[in-house]
């Protein structure tokens, strides 16, 4: 690993103060089950540096907490993800959370994870994680080697240049309970929607997310569930545990009178961001799950691209929505 | 049969289970000398690049680098014949790069820090050359040229010619051909290649996690042009060989170079990394297949052609490895092979868990499922129908097996699985979520790279043991399994036994620890050392008791006439002993017959046709491994075995960017190894014959379970959705494509 300089923070002023001083040349550390790993592999490209300088947020104390309040729910950026995954409330008010949470790397990553770095990790792909693909796009280079290249795991919505595929499991979770996260900087903090945190690849290339160097992700807040709401996370992967998903599907349906009211619906694994299956929601607004079903399953694959090998994501994706809704019927 | 013996047969724990999970053993990994330096590879970033230019002074110049090799530094070393490895087109050090990830030039410094800033300090001027990456793409005229007398090993196919296919093909009701290929596998083990190497005073020893510290031996002698006295090759625990230690590799050259340079020790340590991009590996397979089977089910013809992708460098025949599944699993009286072993400009491929059988026997057993189906046979039935017979055994040669089982193998197997109530024909599932039972057979040769084994047992004066062998204990057990027939043999109980392996200076020679075949040739090798030393031992205690030798037994520490219950202490016995007791013993494998292990797997899945998943519910694994020695360490062996087959079947492959010849998952996120979370109720029965050949009637057992499961997943699945898998690994894409092109069928 190369040499860096390491600072320690107990709060967030002295977190987004450092970052604001170091800004591009720093990088915040929490679990660092990716960070750490990136360094480890050195990984370089044209515009992708290594961190001259680590700000290790694990000592601020009012990151980590779960706690219930008016309108929902906010859980610190800084609370590790077991703490998420065997939370009673989580488990009792949002049910996809949970299972999102609990399905997430192995025992070992969840328990150093935070929520914060779940969130804002960076992509899977192995053009950009790999050492001898320098000229990748996502690095500053020139190129994207996917679309000619190795794509079984890429992106069949939203690539054109370059179609990294997002990787959390808590970020379509939580886009489908229309979460927002709160966003610290020297300046104050905002709010923003989840789904409006991330950006694709042709509004940004070098990053995921819209957080800016000085700015440091601090809460997510998640709204009361509505009455007679129900939800549930699906996961297809290759193997049980220590996997990224091929295709996640997040469904938060409120079902009154026997029919459908609101229905928020988010994928992961399909796009550079965790993408929201508006047509599919549509579909099933309004009326009867059970009918909706097949109609809302071939909307939720209307408009995929997929590249030369990555055809089947398609079909995974309305596979395991079909599967999710019929859990819910 | 059992109750003859005191201690084969039995459960025992892994006699250094204790030291290894309680991190007291030493690997080579955790050997650091005082004043030890830190060798690193410098590896081509290119698939195939000429070496233009190299500049090492910048390297050279930072301070803690001791040295810095190219290979125009090390010319005056022997290599070119070196002894210990199968083959000979290897350089130490390239100067044609001939895959991303070749070793180029070498340092070594004071630590791992430094060492790397040296070689990112070397200045290397390639010049690319076109390149190849697929075999079969290789084998075209106008392909790259890998080494220059052109991409096919050996210049010419390998061919195998039984009977006469075309009379066999003419004989069939029905004749069936399909393409199977297999990908590049990883052995994964927990310890990558791993060295320390030494001088002192003109004598080289070096720790080295390998499979033939002997063939080392003999291969460091002739690079230094030394006696092989004078080298010390050693390994005493080892974090899983699986065939990636099989021999000696330039990792262990380059230490030993480096520390006769500097005067310090060396050590060398791949990363993950370089474990994908520079140790061999289990190498891809196509198979092109065309059987023929009358209306009863039995084959006619069997014909083979298969592709063999070798990477740069030859490490052995892999096609032929390929072929042997198809010469022998089954009987038939025409066969005819053709195997193409093709350079590419991937890793090097080798040795891996039983070499070619798993490509070929997954190829063959989905192509003998299909053609069941299409001749309206059940699969089991099939299989009974045409396995290789006892009489079989080799049938070019005409030698029989030593024993064989098969029979009650698939018969036992299929009974365990529920195979008459639960199996239906194939597609005929109901549902999204799809059953499917499916089954497949394996036999598989022991004694690959075999030779005449020896070994010693030495008695000390407290009738403590001491059983000295040149086996590695590559994981499958065998320090427990040596102990065990040497306690059985001399009448002593186990835990007076040590056991030392793996060191030149202190055991005998038994060849590579490959082929599932020491417990056979180091077993009989220590069951006659021990049977020798008990035999000096008779013969002094015989004396004292005025009795015959062969009158005499060992019971409970006292030697006494059969029968009697008046004997005198085995202690007492070797005080009059006139040096201490050494019994030697050599073994081999049965003359005269040819020695198989046999199994049938039987395996039980769920797929779900929504979203492509399959998920294994059962596996029943029977096998036929002659006696058992330890059946603990027999379980271990075939749970091992069917869980890294399941990773076969179902998601490990080593990629290829095609466009740049990069591997693009060369770590173990993307390389996906199963997790327990993947593992299926394994349910393990053995049948044991007493083999002629072996130790107590012991067989081998360390393959086979690899090789079966992914066939049996495969029928599996064939039988849920069907269609049959004609590529490995079966993934969720598979299975959803699969869907699609069965539903437009």
């Amino acid at each position: 690993m190369k040499p860096f300089d390491y600072y320690t923070v107990t709060s967030v002023a002295q977190a987004v103060s450092l970052l604001s001083k170091h800004r591009h040349k720093a990088a915040v550390l929490a679990g660092g089950s990716d960070l750490l790993a990136m360094m480890k592999d050195r990984l370089e490209g044209p515009k992708l540096k290594l961190p001259a300088a680590l700000i290790d947020i694990k000592g601020i104390k009012e990151l980590s907490y779960i706690k219930e309040q008016k309108n929902g729910v906010r859980i610190g950026a800084g609370t590790v993800l077991a703490d998420i995954a065997s939370s009673e409330l989580i488990a009792k008010r949002y049910p996809l959370l949970h299972q999102a949470a609990g399905q997430l790397g192995v025992p070992q990553i969840r328990n150093v994870g935070t929520l914060g770095g779940n969130l804002c990790q960076r992509p899977r792909c192995w053009y950009f994680r790999g050492k001898s693909f320098a000229n990748c796009f996502r690095k500053g280079g020139g190129t994207c080697y996917a679309p000619g290249g190795e794509n079984r795991y890429h992106a069949v919505f939203g690539g054109s240049n370059c179609y990294i595929v997002h990787p959390s499991d808590l970020a379509p979770a939580l886009i489908a309970l229309d979460a927002r996260v709160e966003i610290a900087s020297p300046k104050g903090s905002r709010m923003v929607p989840l789904e409006k945190f991330y950006v694709g690849p042709d509004k940004n290339i070098l990053g995921e997310t819209i957080l800016g160097p000085q700015e440091l992700l601090a809460a997510v807040e998640i709204p009361a569930p509505a009455a007679a709401s129900r939800g549930a996370y699906l996961k297809l992967k290759e193997r049980q545990a220590f996997d990224f998903a091929i295709v996640s599907v997040a469904v938060n349906l409120s079902v009154a009178g026997g029919s459908v009211g609101q229905a928020r619906i988010a994928f992961g694994g399909l796009a550079p961001v965790p993408l929201r299956a508006v047509k599919a929601e549509a579909g099933l607004k309004g009326k009867a799950l059970k009918d909706a079903i097949a109609a809302a399953c071939k909307a939720a694959a209307e408009g995929a691209e997929p590249l030369s090998q990555n055809g089947y994501k398609v079909d995974a994706a309305r596979g395991v929505l079909e599967e999710a809704l019929l859990s819910l019927a | 049969m059992s109750n003859e013996f005191r201690v084969v047969g039995k459960r025992y724990p892994k006699m250094d289970a204790w030291e290894r999970v309680s991190g007291q053993a030493v690997y080579v990994s955790d050997i650091y000398l005082p004043g030890m330096l830190y060798g690193k590879i410098l590896r081509s970033p290119h698939p195939h690049a000429r070496v233009a230019g190299i500049d090492t002074e910048q390297a050279k110049a930072l301070p803690g680098v001791k040295a810095v090799l190219t290979p125009k530094d090390i010319t005056d070393f022997n290599w070119t014949k070196c002894p210990g490895r199968g083959h000979h087109d290897m350089p130490i050090l390239a100067d044609i790069a001939r895959y991303a990830g070749e070793d180029i030039a070498v340092a070594a410094a004071v630590d791992e820090e430094r060492v790397q800033e040296a070689l990112d300090l070397i200045k290397v001027e390639y010049q690319p050359l076109p390149f190849v990456i697929d075999p079969e793409e290789a084998l075209k005229p106008a392909a790259p040229k890998v080494h220059p007398a052109g991409n096919l090993v050996g210049g010419k196919p390998v061919v195998l010619n039984r009977g006469s296919v075309e009379k066999g093909f003419q004989e069939a009701d029905l004749v069936y051909e399909a393409r199977y290929s297999t990908p590049l596998l990883q052995h994964a083990t927990a310890e990558p290649r791993v060295c320390v190497a030494r001088w002192e005073r003109g004598r080289l020893t070096i720790w080295d996690s390998l499979q033939h510290t002997f063939g080392t031996q003999a291969g460091l002698a002739y690079v230094f042009k030394i006696p092989m006295s004078k080298v010390r090759v050693v390994c005493d625990y080892m974090g899983g060989g699986f065939g990636d230690k099989i021999q000696m590799e330039r990792y262990s050259v380059l230490a030993s170079i480096l520390a006769l340079k500097t005067g310090r020790p060396v050590r060398i340590e791949f990363d993950r990394e370089e474990n994908f991009l520079a140790a061999h590996h289990r190498y891809p397979a196509v198979c092109y297949l065309k059987y023929g089977a009358r209306k009863d089910g039995t084959l006619t013809a069997i014909q083979a052609k298969v592709v063999a992708n070798a990477g740069a460098y030859c490490h052995l025949d892999g096609a032929m490895g390929v072929l042997e599944t198809m010469k022998g699993v089954y009987r038939c009286p025409n066969l005819k092979g053709e195997g193409y072993t093709v350079y590419t400009n991937t890793p090097e491929g080798g040795a891996m868990r039983c070499v070619g059988h798993p490509q070929g026997q997954f190829a063959q057993e989905v192509h003998m499922d299909i053609m069941a189906h299409k001749l309206g046979i059940d699969p089991v039935a099939f299989r009974m129908k045409n396995f290789a017979r006892l009489e079989d055994g080799d049938q070019d040669k005409k030698i029989p097996f030593s024993s064989n089982a098969m029979e009650e193998c698939i018969r036992k197997g299929a009974e365990a699985s529920g195979w008459a109530q639960k199996w239906q024909k194939p597609g005929t599932s109901p549902g999204p979520v799809k059953k499917g039972l499916g089954m497949a057979i394996h036999s598989c040769r022991h004694g690959a790279m075999a030779l005449p084994s020896a070994g010693m047992v030495k008695v000390n004066s407290d009738g403590t043991v001491n059983v000295l062998i040149g086996t590695a204990d590559v994981g499958g057990n065998q320090k427990s399994t040596m102990a065990m027939i040497a306690a059985e043999e001399l009448g002593v109980p186990l835990d007076v036994i040590s056991v030392t392996t793996a060191d030149t200076d202190v055991t005998l020679d038994t060849g590579s620890t490959a082929g599932s075949k020491q417990t056979i040739t180091a077993g009989n090798a220590i069951k006659l050392a021990a049977a020798d030393a008990k035999n000096q031992i008779f013969a002094i205690a015989a004396g004292e008791l005025k009795t015959a030798k062969e009158n005499l037994e060992l019971v409970g520490g006292q030697i006494r006439p059969k029968g009697s219950d008046k004997g005198i202490a085995l202690t007492a016995v070797l005080r009059k002993a006139p040096a201490t007791i050494t019994g030697r013993g050599t073994g081999s494998l049965l003359k005269g017959a040819i020695t198989h292990c046999f199994a049938a797997h039987f395996a039980e899945v769920e797929v779900d046709t929504l979203s492509g998943k399959v998920r294994v519910l059962n596996i029943y694994a029977a096998h036929d491994l002659g006696k058992v020695i330890n059946l603990s360490g027999a379980e271990n062996q075939t749970d091992g075995g069917v869980i890294q087959g399941i990773g076969f079947g179902m998601t490990e492959n080593q990629l290829f960017d095609l466009d740049t010849g990069i591997c693009v998952n060369p770590n173990l996120v993307d390389y996906k190894l199963v997790t327990i979370k993947d593992i299926p109720e394994i349910h393990i029965q053995f049948i044991e014959p007493l083999d002629p050949g072996g130790p107590y009637g012991a067989r081998g057992l360390s393959e086979p379970p690899y090789s079966v499961p992914a066939p049996a997943i495969a029928n599996a699945v064939y039988n849920a959705i069907g269609v049959g898998m004609t590529d490995l690994p079966i993934t969720i894409r598979s299975i959803l494509e699969s869907r699609n092109r069965g539903a437009k069928a």
